[in-house]
């Protein structure tokens, strides 16, 4: 706690797009709120000020992607209480993971012009290296999850942040189902963003990892069934959670049967 | 109408560490004209609220004769058990209840009881022990078989001599372990996590570590009780089912009724019948998930059974072959 | 609300301008709900525009369920420092019109009685039961089957026999009506519509039966729970857990389907917050877990076992029938083609 009684709030960033945080900042309109039940002390992309920890709730946005990483990480969890992985990339490795199917130095080689500047690994989610309370899933986060975390841990329960398969959500939205003509990911993957895409008439891309006991290998089956390729159903399965074990498994078992078919 | 599932406040008069991880709550309704009306069949459940956090059924642990109070003996396992731990005396919860069917009480008048418990599963058998103390000429002998997994998980161990005392009741204690006392006592104060659900927070949050826990002192001191007391009553190290060669109570005109860990009812109903005793004359507490209380929310249905609303309590008969029940 | 039996009424005969007007009439006194097109979607919703409602669409993707318990509900607002639920919370309601349903399929209208088993049957929703007695319903016969259907597998259509206000049948350009109900006669006497003429009455009969033989589809219910029973290990269950991807649509859409989850949601002053009611699905993987994290459906196929056995036998047991009517929505809306007709024909 602070001086002034509230919790300490820490916000850290490793390799990512910056869009969670910036989430966070898109809040404005209750950020007052938070800020009057939180002190916010480390948050370098919002403010100067950078308060030393220990902190009570630390946020760590971006994936684990090269060695600096794995310190910080390991620090952040040093320093705060409670550590909570912000949106996919932290949770589940997120779009850096989609390198991870390469091998490290062509990824390199491909995206530098001095490979031998870069020391990067393979993208893994924030848990590969340190134990995580809780993670927010997306791509970006969902404010309103936002929110819900940062209340269950100032009450001092465990969130009930949704787990459960995109479709419940959807149809209690009376959206039209997108599957049939895009393949949309919905089926597996998790809820909690309010169908934010399919209510637009976007089909889901899975940004938020796969649902809880997700029947991935039936979902795969019904996609080839559909007419899509063994690759096309493997680069959907890893583009934002393939690092994520049971998409990792899934995608595994996917390649490894096309490869000894 | 009567608002179905709106709570009625409750004071806690009274708060009492228990193990490790329990705690007793003793309530009173703050609406005088709520608790006067106000009773219960030992067995049944209230569901309480938590405002902010939820609601979790729990069943009552107290005396059904006494209309002034009641009790829950509460383990902390998830949000709302955790957030109860966190009250002191005097606060308020919400209250509605009682719910399910309770053990068959009827039934249990003028029969002998062999009475089977497991961990907290004592907890909702405790009411019809304390109404034999009271009405002693209405019932038969009662037997308690009652197991923990290890000496600082024994619950109500001061009212064992006062049980047993009793010319018609006999209590007998098992344990699955004497180790692990140490490792209990230091986890005092807090250190029951709960399940950790895919997103789930394993650990407390900013909000502080449950108060209302017995410190290790304090469980220190109780460990060295239960551990007298297991010497006393015939204290066995093993699962439940090990008292089983020491049982005086025989199948003749004899009523079990057992709670405790699925698995646990699963093999004393099976080593029961073994013995001789009819599934007719077995009940068991079941757990599911509950959430509404009242039949409607379809959470605890196993089968066509609504556990919230058909049971808890059930004969064994009724449900052995059940599809999705372990026994 | 419509009365258990059906009061034998004349049949009277309304045009597209007559049944606009018996619409705008309700809406003077109630709220007016009923199938909507948007687009590719049919929705139930309030109507304010006559025209709008239609009786010819396809099922409505939620079904009337959600009149009687929104997808989210409040029960209640609290305040933690007084650590009790709000007073005055659902006072609101009481203010608002009564409500009547126009133009739902008599499958839904099969399935509110259901319902009314599950939320006033062993203990009395308050708010449910408070919504439910204020409900005019307008039932619409079905004379062209979708292509989904099979309601006459369990006598829930094509067209109602009873439970509803006023039935209407639409033939061409014709509405037929025929009160169901004290509240219904009344109602369309007020109206003053010409009575049916006897050819419109023998088409009335002709379109039933039309209706009827173009439902082909069909789950033999004849000793369906004791085979249910008899099969809880049948190899069918493990095929169907394969594909299904537990997704909960199927249950989502279901007009019989009345699982909810109870939360608080605190606001941001972290003081005050709201008891919620969420609807949610025996098919997802939290629903039966205990606090300890045991799951007694951990595995897929023990879900998808729940939710089949619990329309097709527990319900049974339960209320007295079975719990589905046929209305098709789980069919259409499951990605993976998961079809109870199919299912449970393979265990014959």
């Amino acid at each position: 706690m602070g001086t002034n009684g509230k919790p300490h709030l820490a916000v850290y960033k490793l390799s990512s797009c910056a869009g969670c945080q910036l989430q966070i900042l898109n809040l404005e309109d209750v950020l007052l709120d938070i800020a009057g039940a939180v002190e916010i002390a480390y948050f370098p992309m919002a403010s100067r000020r950078m308060d030393p920890g220990p902190y009570d709730i630390g946020f760590v946005e971006g994936a684990v992607t090269e060695p600096a990483e794995i310190e910080k990480v390991k620090t952040a969890r040093q320093q705060c209480r409670v550590l909570v992985a912000l949106g996919s990339c932290a949770a589940f490795g997120g779009l850096p993971s989609m390198k991870n199917r390469f091998p490290q130095h062509e990824v390199e080689r491909r995206v530098y012009q001095r490979p031998d500047w870069i020391h990067s690994v393979a993208a893994r989610p924030v848990s590969e290296y340190v134990k995580v309370d809780a993670i927010l899933r997306g791509c970006p986060i969902d404010t309103s999850e936002f929110l819900e975390l940062v209340k269950a841990v100032l009450i001092g329960i465990r969130p009930r942040l949704a787990s459960h398969s995109l479709c419940l959500e959807c149809r209690l939205q009376e959206n039209g189902c997108l599957f049939d003509r895009t393949g949309c990911m919905g089926p597996v993957t998790a809820a909690g963003c309010g169908a934010l895409c399919p209510g637009l008439g976007r089909a889901c891309e899975g940004c938020r990892g796969p649902a809880e006991g997700a029947n991935l290998a039936g979902f795969a089956r019904l996609l080839e069934a559909k007419g899509y390729s063994r690759r096309d159903v493997i680069d959907r399965f890893q583009k934002y959670a393939g690092a994520e074990p049971s998409m990792a498994v899934a995608a595994t078992a996917l390649a490894w049967e096309e490869a000894h078919a | 109408m009567e608002k179905l599932m709106t709570p009625r406040p409750a004071v806690i008069e009274r708060i009492r560490p228990e193990t490790a991880d329990t705690l007793v709550y003793t309530l009173r309704f703050a609406e005088p004209e709520v608790q006067q009306g106000y009773t219960f069949q030992p067995g049944q459940f209230n569901e309480i609220s938590i405002f902010g956090v939820g609601e979790a059924p729990i069943s009552i642990s107290s005396d059904p004769n006494n209309r002034e109070t009641f009790e829950h003996t509460v383990r902390v396992v998830g949000n709302v058990t955790r957030a109860l731990a966190r009250l002191r005396e005097g606060s308020h919860v919400g209250v509605r209840g009682p719910y399910g069917k309770g053990w068959p009480m009827e039934r249990l008048r003028g029969h002998n009881i062999l009475l089977i418990a497991g961990g907290i599963g004592l907890a909702p058998l405790r009411p019809v022990i304390q109404d034999v103390l009271r009405h002693a000429d209405l019932y038969g002998s009662l037997e308690i078989l009652y197991g923990a997994r290890s000496p600082a998980e024994l619950l109500y161990v001061d009212e064992y001599d006062v049980w047993d005392a009793h010319p018609q009741i006999r209590l007998r204690l098992s344990v699955d372990r004497m180790d692990g006392t140490a490792a209990a006592a230091a986890t005092a104060g807090g250190g029951a996590a709960g399940a950790g659900a895919s997103n789930g927070m394993t650990g407390v949050g900013v909000a502080g570590p449950a108060s209302a826990l017995a410190g290790p002192q304090v469980m220190a001191e109780r460990v060295k009780r239960a551990t007298v007391a297991l010497e006393r009553y015939g204290g066995q190290v093993g699962p439940v089912t090990v008292l089983f060669d020491q049982m005086v109570t025989s199948p003749r005109g004899a009523v079990v009724i057992t709670c405790g860990p699925e698995i646990m009812m699963k093999y004393v109903a099976l080593g029961l019948v073994e013995r001789g005793w009819s599934p007719e004359q077995i009940f068991v507490s079941l757990e599911r998930r509950m959430e509404c209380g009242v039949a409607q929310c379809g959470h605890c249905q196993i089968g066509p059974l609504y556990v919230c609303k058909d049971g808890p309590v059930f004969c064994y008969k009724d449900i052995r072959y059940l599809p999705e029940a372990v026994f | 609300m419509g009365s258990a039996t059906r009061v034998a009424t004349a049949v009277h005969v309304a045009d597209q301008a007559g049944w606009e007007g018996l619409i705008r009439a309700l809406q003077r006194t109630h709220a007016v709900w009923g199938p909507v097109q948007e687009g590719e979607r049919v929705i139930l919703k309030e109507i304010t525009e006559p025209a709008a409602l239609r009786v010819d669409v396809p099922p409505t993707l939620l079904p009337t369920k959600k009149v009687y318990r929104a997808p989210r509900e409040t029960l209640f607002q609290f305040s933690r420092k007084q650590a009790r639920a709000a007073p005055d919370s659902g006072q609101r309601e009481a203010a608002a019109k009564p409500l009547a349903l126009v133009g739902i399929h008599p499958c839904d209208l099969k399935a509110i009685q259901l319902l009314d088993r599950v939320f006033t049957g062993f203990f009395v929703d308050d708010r449910y039961s408070a919504r439910r007695a204020q409900t005019f319903i307008i039932v619409s016969n079905c004379t062209t089957p979708f292509r989904s259907c099979f309601c006459t597998s369990f006598d829930s259509g094509p067209f109602a026999r009873n439970g509803f206000d006023l039935a209407v049948t639409r033939l061409g350009d014709r509405y037929l009506l025929q009160a169901g109900s004290p509240a219904g006669q009344t109602f369309l006497a007020v109206l003053d519509f010409p009575a049916a003429s006897s050819s419109d009455l023998a088409e009335l009969v002709t379109a039933e039966a039309g209706a009827r033989q173009q439902i082909t589809r069909r789950i033999d219910t004849d000793g369906l729970t004791r085979l249910l029973n008899m099969n809880v290990d049948h190899p069918v269950w493990d095929e169907v857990a394969d594909r299904c991807l537990c997704c909960g649509a199927c249950t989502a859409v279901c007009p019989t389907c009345y699982c909810f989850s109870v939360r608080d949601r605190l606001n941001l002053d972290l003081e005050t917050g709201e008891r919620q009611m969420d609807w949610t699905s025996c098919l997802i993987m939290e629903f039966s877990q205990v606090a300890l994290g045991h799951n007694p459906r951990h595995h897929r196929v023990a879900r998808v076992k729940q939710r089949l056995y619990h329309k097709f036998s527990y319900f049974n047991d339960q209320y007295g029938e079975f719990g589905c009517v046929g209305c098709g929505r789980c069919v259409e809306t499951c990605v993976a083609d998961l079809d109870p007709v199919e299912i449970l024909a393979r265990l014959r």
